[in-house]
This record gives structure tokens, sequence and C-alpha cells, in this order.
């Protein structure tokens, strides 16, 4: 029983590239599955632009290249090209590391900032460790969890 | 044990006075300290803090690096309910006479919380008040206090002359009548026109060590501010009505913004101890006073009457008309006064007897209030310093609750790449004007380069549809 192309596993599309298109020859369809594998998040439209400037042009159209990666199951979800990694985009461009949608007291958060800064818990912090340490040697027997 | 404090240090903040609200409120501490607490661990925290007397342990910690003049003290009392019989004290901001507690705190000329002890109600501040300077003294080098009318007295002057400090205080209205009490000569002119004088009392006072101060102005009463030998050395007279001014907003306003926003009034700690009861033993001293004269008045009634029998007998014996008349006269209005004399020294006894065996009243232990004050006293000296990094950038003047308003209390969102955190702030429901002072303060605070783990920290607005 012949297989459809959209049932054809990544493999066999692979092994028969000739049966993608009509117009594409196996070692041009063979050069956009490793383009698409080496970078599968890659825009169709950036993609062309490589074919482009290749010494012999492929003659591919967008939508035929879309479908192709459709078959091949290295198509983008809908919508705009997402950053390295599927991050969110930042006016940087730098990766997301944390996100709080919603946070409360937002200026407590910019004071506690500040304030670790200014390493204004550390003397405290420093003090407490000494009591701690006066209080174990002077009662050795009790059980202390600070 | 660093994040478990801040969750302390930021927890009124958040709007969390008691431990409990832990469990209840939602709250950021997760976000802010990296976990979330219930109230059950803090308030073992608190406990073990309790333990290693960590209270002793903190108190340098409020005290900066630099060395300030003047040290404005003044105790505040906190109101406390419980079944137990205990000491009770005027809660001023109650009106009421209850059970509490009397904070004793110190602050210096910037507003900078110094010092914190804790002492039951009904011991009066002026009892206390010399050990507490000498300790505070002790403990960051400053020896001019500034105290209220609490401790306006000659004795209290000496005491504080004794220890080598120096008090600047008022004089309560009946002391004096205006400027004819003093030997006074005009030492300047306030910014409103009100002349100022100096010098000591008018009739010599060689037991009064205090010099005087005397305000003047053309409409009101005069107001004389007096200090020890000591404050004039290091004052300026023509600056002692501005120092004491300064008293209202360094404490009385600062023991409002720490009820406010640092949880001052909130009782933590239940542990109690047993100790004699001191208003049982003050009403038996005054009643034993008082049973004392009454026996000896008692006494010299007797004594009285005994004369008068006497010259009764007399006067009878030799055949007096007239004066026997005037001596039976005189020994029955003494008798009536000997049984107004015996009725009253019964009367006292009476209620002598009243006051039974002695007894006991409940006291606070004060170990876990007098941790979370000084928790509360490093918060606000905490704000007080970003208050004043803040306008120093800023070309505004904004109040610290205006900011606790606008800024601390909002909510938002927070975003962190591996090379920034970026902070947005709410704007919804604000009016136009606070939108534009927040706007200013954002702007303000890009400019403090403020930093998240060694990332610039940047903050953004955001306007949310209703």
């Amino acid at each position: 029983m012949p297989l459809t192309p959209s049932k054809r596993t990544l493999a066999e599309a692979v092994c028969l590239p000739g049966d993608a298109g009509r117009k594409l020859g196996e070692g041009e369809t063979a050069l956009l599955w490793q383009w698409l594998h080496e970078d599968p998040a890659c825009p169709s439209r950036v993609l062309l632009a490589k074919v482009a400037q290749t010494q012999s042009p492929i003659a591919v159209s967008i939508r035929h290249l879309n479908r192709l990666r459709v078959k091949w199951k290295l198509n983008r979800r809908k919508g705009r090209p997402r950053q390295a990694g599927g991050s969110r985009p930042v006016s940087s461009g730098a990766e997301v590391v944390a996100l709080t949608p919603h946070l409360a007291c937002v200026g407590v958060h910019l004071f506690a900032d500040w304030l670790d800064h200014q390493e204004s818990f550390a003397p405290v912090v420093a003090r407490l460790i000494q009591a701690i340490q006066a209080y174990k040697s002077a009662h050795p027997d009790d059980d202390f969890a600070l | 044990m660093r994040r478990r404090w801040q969750a302390l240090f930021f927890a009124p903040l958040l709007g969390i006075d008691t431990l409990t609200a832990c469990d209840t409120h939602e709250h950021p501490l997760q976000t802010l300290v990296g976990r979330g607490y219930q109230s059950s661990t803090l308030r073992q925290f608190l406990g073990q803090l309790e333990r290693i007397d960590a209270a002793t342990a903190l108190m340098p910690a409020l005290v900066p690096p630099q060395e300030g003049q003047v040290t404005y003290v003044d105790g505040h009392m906190i109101a406390y309910w419980s079944r137990l019989s205990m000491h009770k004290g005027k809660i001023t901001m109650l009106g009421r006479i209850m059970a509490g507690s009397q904070a004793v705190i110190a602050h210096n000329e910037a507003g900078h919380g110094l010092f914190v002890a804790y002492h039951p109600p009904d011991i009066h501040l002026s009892h206390i008040i010399v050990d507490y300077c000498y300790k505070v003294s002790t403990a960051t080098g400053s020896s001019l206090f500034v105290i209220d009318r609490a401790v306006n007295s000659v004795a209290m002057a000496c005491a504080f002359a004794k220890q080598g400090l120096g008090l600047l205080c008022m004089l309560d209205d009946n002391e004096h009548a205006g400027l004819a009490s003093f030997a006074a000569t005009e030492v300047g002119t306030l910014e409103d026109g009100t002349k100022v004088y100096s010098g000591p009392w008018q009739a010599p006072r060689p037991e009064d060590p205090r010099h005087f101060v005397i305000v003047e102005p053309a409409e009101g009463k005069t107001l004389v501010y007096w200090g020890t030998p000591k404050v004039k050395e290091a004052l300026e007279t023509t600056e002692w009505p501005r120092v004491y001014r300064e008293r209202s907003e360094r404490q009385e306003n600062g023991f409002k913004r720490m009820i406010d926003h640092g949880a001052l009034n909130t009782n933590y700690g239940r542990k109690k101890i047993m100790a004699p009861d001191r208003h049982q033993q003050r009403a038996r001293e005054k009643l034993t006073q008082a049973l004392e004269a009454a026996q000896k008045r008692v006494d010299k009634k007797a004594e009285v009457v005994k004369a008068y029998q006497d010259k009764v007998v007399e006067s009878a014996s030799r055949g007096h008309g007239k004066r026997l008349e005037q001596r039976q006269r005189a020994l029955v209005i003494g008798a009536k006064e000997l049984t107004d004399a015996q009725h009253q020294h019964a009367k006292l006894a009476e209620h002598a007897s009243a006051l039974g065996p002695s007894r006991e009243r409940a006291e606070r232990d004060f170990r876990k209030q007098t941790i979370m004050t000084l928790r509360t006293l490093l918060l606000e000296n905490a704000l007080t310093s970003f208050m004043a990094v803040l306008l120093g950038v800023l070309n505004i003047q904004v109040s610290l609750d205006c900011i606790l308003k606008v800024l601390f209390e909002r909510s938002g969102a927070r975003m962190e790449t591996d090379s920034q955190v970026i902070y947005w702030v709410n704007t919804t429901g604000l009016s136009v004007a606070y939108r534009r002072r927040l706007t200013k303060v954002v702007d303000g605070l890009g400019t403090m380069d403020l930093l998240h783990q060694g990332k610039p920290l940047y903050v953004r607005l955001k306007a949310l549809s209703p």
C-alpha cells in the first residue's frame, strides 16, 4: 500500500527527497533538509535568502518550502519568529531568567534590592552569628536549632 | 537565618503586623526573600532569638558610625490586653489607664533610632531615665539629651549633672511668671522675629544648677527652656529652642510613622512573670504614712483633752465660775476633735486592713517585644537612609508616607534576564498628580544605579486597564 507523503517518517523523507516535489532534485532537497535540521526554528524567508545566495539557486517558493517543513516536521509555530530557545523577546534580546507577571509591593522589592546592595543585613547577621556562638559555648548541651 | 530575619524585617511593609498574619495574608515573601514563611516558623525563630538574647547583640547595630551631638529620648506607651491582673499605666494614645508596656526610645539628630528599652507602664520615666541615658551615652558617645517635661525637675538636672550628662528640657508654665522671674538678657532673635533671652533665676537659687533660655513671643505664652551646665557649654543658647522643637519631628512624629508602617504598637510574646503588686505596695505605703500622721494627730488631741480635763478639775476645785465654763467648753471641743481624729484613724486602719495580704501582679517578659522593636527601629533607619538617597536625586519634595503609598504598596511585575532586572509598577487608580510624582520617583530610582546581584535594575511604569 503506498504511503501518503504526510505519513512518511523523517528518515523516509530523507531517503526519498525526489518525491517531495517534481521541481526539486535530490541534492537540492537534501540541502534544504540539512539547513532546516541545523536550525529548525529558522524562518522560511531566511532560508529562501540562503537559497538565493547559493551558486545555483534552487527554484523553490516559500509555499513549497513550508509544505516541505510540515512534511519533515520541521515547521515552526504560528506567529512571529522567536529568539533562540523559544524565550520571549526583550528589549535587549537577553534570555529571561525569571518572570513574575504579578508582584505585590513592588517598592518593597526595590527597597530590598537597595538594602542588599548596601549590605545592610550583613552587620545584623554577623552579630546574630556571634550571639549564637556565645550561646552555644555557654550552653554546650542545649539543643539549638539556629 | 538571614532569610528569616529578612522576613521579620520586611513584614510590616507587607502589611504583616502580628506573625499570625503570615498564615492569612497574601504576601510576597517568596519573591522578596526567596522563601515564604508561616507564622510557626517565624515564631520559633523569634523564640530562638530570645534565647540568645538577640536584643543585646543587635542594639549596637542601631548606632550609626558617625557620632551625633544630641540625643532625643521619649517614652511610648503600648497597650496590652490580658485577663491577668497586671501593672497599669496611662496609655496616652488610648487615653486609658490599663496594662501595657513603656518603650523608651532614643533618636539622634538625623532621626535614626539609637536605643530602646522596655519598662512596666507604672514606672515613671523619671525613675529610670538617668540609668537609661547613661547606657545610651556609653553606647553612642553622645552625652547631650533632649527630653520632654516628664523629667522636668531640679533633682533631675542635678542627677544628670552628677553623671556628667547634659539635659535640655522645659519648665512648666506654673513654675515661672514670664521674663520677670529671670535675670535674663537678650541673646538673639528667632526667624519669626521672636526675641530670645537667657539667664538664671531672678532670685538666686544656689541649689538649682540650671540655666534658662526664654522665648517671649508677641502673642501667646512665654516658653522657658532649661539646660544643665553641660548643655550650656556645648550649645549656643540661641540654638536651644530649635534643638528642643526638633524633638517633635524626631520622636513624636517618628513614633506615629513607626506605628503606621513599622508595627510599633504590636505586642509580641505573651510570656509573663509574676511580681509583687506595686500598686498595692504604693497604696499601702501611702496608707501607712497617713496612719502614722493620724496616730500623731490622735495622740496630740488626746494630750490636749487630758490638759483640758486637768484644767477643768483645777477650776472646779478652786471654785472658778466663768473660767470653769470656758474650760468645759474647750474640753467639749477638744473631745470632739479627738473623736474625729480617732474616727479618721479607724477609717484609715480599716482601709489598710482592706488591702489584705501582699498580692502579686503579672508583668510582661519584654525580650521578644524588645527584639521586634529593634527590628522596627532598624527598618525605620533603613527607610530614612533610602529616603535621603532618593531625595538626593529628586528635584521634588516627597514624604516617606507618599513613597510608601505610591511605590511600596503598589503591585506590578518583575522580569529578570541574564543581564538586567526590570520592574514594572502598576499605575492603575493613581490621580494625575500622583502619577506625575511617581514618574519622577521612578526617574530618580533610575539614577540611583540600583543593582540586583550585580545586574542593573530598571523601573518602568505600567498602566493596567481597570
